[in-house]
């Protein structure tokens, strides 16, 4: 389940650093068959994808879905037990050091030593990617400057992720792993959070977001792939994804006789008063009802029609007995 | 460069943890001091054994036991696996921890030497082969607490862990005091804290052969075992809580 559109108008990069890395044209990252095992307990099941430069892909399924281990694997922290990782043409495990100019990592869990204050904290990542100091700069992007000198134990939770950021920006990657990098912000931040994203992919850098927040995949990724107990379970634009799936109209017909509905294409289901249409023909089913409610006085309280959310999509996966491929 | 940025970061969160700068700094200095008044001291022939001992005891304390502490917490903190996404080596990000404690040990065996040199009245015969002995004693246990820290969950679990560590470096200073030569004597230079002891008792007392062929064998033994320990370690070590 790989996608072969990846932008390729950009310009190769060449990254300044001990180890410089020449990016080839292709896919910054790819990940191919990939599985990974705990044990007898496999967390990634053949998992396939590519990023390209420019791109933002976004990994999105339940807890345990295997986003993590994925993303753990693509930056050489674990080896996979079967498939392969690509990043900017290397195995990550390998040449970890070499990627780690080029390859920004946003974790799960923020990583700090607790009695350093945030501008020391961005100062030890600058020296060691030897680069020109930048605090002051970087804590300004992700709105942190008040809090500069402020030891990092001491931050808030969405505070400490800010930093994170930071540090993700301080070394202007050519790829962003990002994991769960908006978790526990406020709306103000997560669309400030959204809007850097936005800029780094602006400058061509390839970036793997893993996220449970469908609306963000929906603002800002290219293609979404929705991991299940394991596996890619689907894989797509948004668009795409929810183009697969019936439209919804939903509504509370006041008064409600459920016998008294008229033919529809679709097929109905009721939940505590709510009617629930699912049906390939949004438009001629919606009309039907409509004309029934003209017809027979019946008033339609909170009617909604469009195509399945990603909310729904969501909910529908998790119901599902086993993963489909 | 790397291992300053980090050594200078590392220093930092030892000066502002209270408890850490106290076990650290003032519980050795004491032990070492009491060692130069005690018992053994009277009985020792001359101080080079004494300092030999005070050494090796302010190296495990300081430095064996410190790192295998701070690579456990650290890696619960998770900086280690943040510092695994960054260019710094394995070598580097583990000299980068162990330099503060390492200077810190240096301070304190400066100290308690010292105060052995007064009471006894004597003084090393080589000092520049005492700061060999040191910095050979500062690889080892480093390497030995990188070693440990690859087998040590959590910091809690380290006071236990580090036990089998203190046992051989304790038996390595001990076997060092018996005579010996030829292939015996090599494979008692393997074992980690005999080669640091024997090292610093030439440096203090003399030798009674030339001074380099009685201590090439001990130093290249001893390095050679620690950095077979070290390589073991990074091949054993997580860099991460979660396996
Ligand atoms: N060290 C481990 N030993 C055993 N099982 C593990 C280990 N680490 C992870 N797992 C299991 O692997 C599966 C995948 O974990 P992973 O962290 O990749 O999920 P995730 O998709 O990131 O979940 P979340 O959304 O909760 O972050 C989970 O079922 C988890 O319990
Ligand atoms: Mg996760």
């Amino acid at each position: 389940m790989r996608f072969r559109h990846y932008r390729r108008d950009l310009p190769n990069r060449r990254i300044e650093g001990m180890n410089a890395i020449t990016h080839e044209p292709g896919p910054a990252v790819e990940i191919r068959d990939l599985s990974c095992r705990y044990g007898s307990f496999t967390a990634v099941d053949r998992v396939s994808f590519a990023v390209g430069p420019g791109e933002l892909f976004a990994l999105l399924g339940t807890n345990g879905a295997g986003k993590t281990t994925t993303i753990e694997t693509a930056i050489g922290m674990r080896r996979p037990a079967a498939g392969s990782a690509r990043v900017l043409g290397r195995d990550p495990y390998r040449h970890r050091r070499d990627l780690a100019g080029a390859v920004a990592v946003i974790g799960q869990e923020t990583g700090f030593a607790d009695d350093l204050t945030a501008a020391e904290t961005i100062k030890l990542w600058t020296d060691l990617h030897r680069l020109p100091s930048q605090s002051d700069a970087l804590l300004e992007r992700v709105d942190l400057a008040h809090r500069a000198a402020v030891r990092v134990g001491a931050l808030s939770g969405g505070e400490r992720r800010r930093l994170d950021l930071a540090l993700a920006l301080a070394t202007s990657p050519t790829v962003l792993f990002a994991d769960e990098p908006t978790t526990g912000l406020d709306p103000a931040s997560r669309r400030r959070t959204w809007g850097l994203l936005r800029e780094l992919t602006q400058r061509g850098t390839a970036v793997v977001l893993t996220t449970h927040y469908l609306d963000e995949a929906a603002e800002l990724a290219d293609h979404v792939a929705i991991m299940d107990r394991g596996r890619i379970a689907r894989f797509g634009t948004v668009a795409e994804i929810t183009a697969a799936y019936e439209a919804r109209i939903s509504m509370r017909p006041k008064p409600f006789d459920p016998l008294a509905l008229p033919a529809l294409a679709g097929r109905t289901s009721v939940d505590d008063g709510l009617l629930t249409v699912r049906t390939t023909e949004l438009q001629a089913d919606l009309h039907r009802l409509l004309d029934w409610a003209a017809r027979t006085g019946v008033d339609l309280a909170d009617l909604k029609a469009g195509p399945a959310t990603l909310d729904e999509i969501f909910a529908e996966l998790e119901a599902e007995p086993t993963a489909t491929p | 460069m790397t291992v300053l940025t980090l050594a200078v970061a590392e220093s930092r969160l030892i000066l502002r943890n209270r408890t850490v700068l106290l076990t650290a700094a003032v519980l050795p200095l004491i032990f070492g001091l009491l060692l130069s008044r005690s018992n053994l001291a009277g009985q020792a022939p001359s101080a080079g054994p004494i300092a030999a001992m005070q050494m090796v005891m302010l190296l495990v304390f300081g430095l064996f036991m410190a790192i295998t502490m701070t690579l456990t917490a650290r890696r619960q903190q998770l900086y280690l696996k943040r510092l695994r996404t960054s260019p710094a080596s394995t070598a580097s990000i583990v000299a980068g921890l162990a330099s503060p404690l390492a200077l810190i040990v240096l301070a304190q065996t400066a100290v308690v030497l010292a105060v052995t040199a007064w009471d006894s009245g004597s003084a090393p015969v080589h000092p520049a082969l005492l700061v060999l002995a040191f910095v050979n004693g500062a690889v080892t246990m480093t390497a030995f607490g990188f070693l440990t820290a690859s087998f040590t969950k959590t910091p809690e679990a380290a006071q236990i862990t580090v036990l089998p560590g203190m046992l051989v470096f304790m038996a390595g200073v001990f076997l060092s005091f018996a005579p010996g030569e030829g292939p015996a004597a090599a494979l008692r230079s393997a074992i980690p804290g005999a080669a640091l002891a024997e090292l610093t008792v030439t440096a203090w007392d003399g030798a009674a052969d030339g001074a380099f062929a009685s201590i090439a064998e001990p130093l290249l033994v001893s390095t050679a075992v620690a950095l077979l320990a070290s390589v073991i370690a990074a091949k054993l070590f997580r860099w991460q809580p979660r396996a």
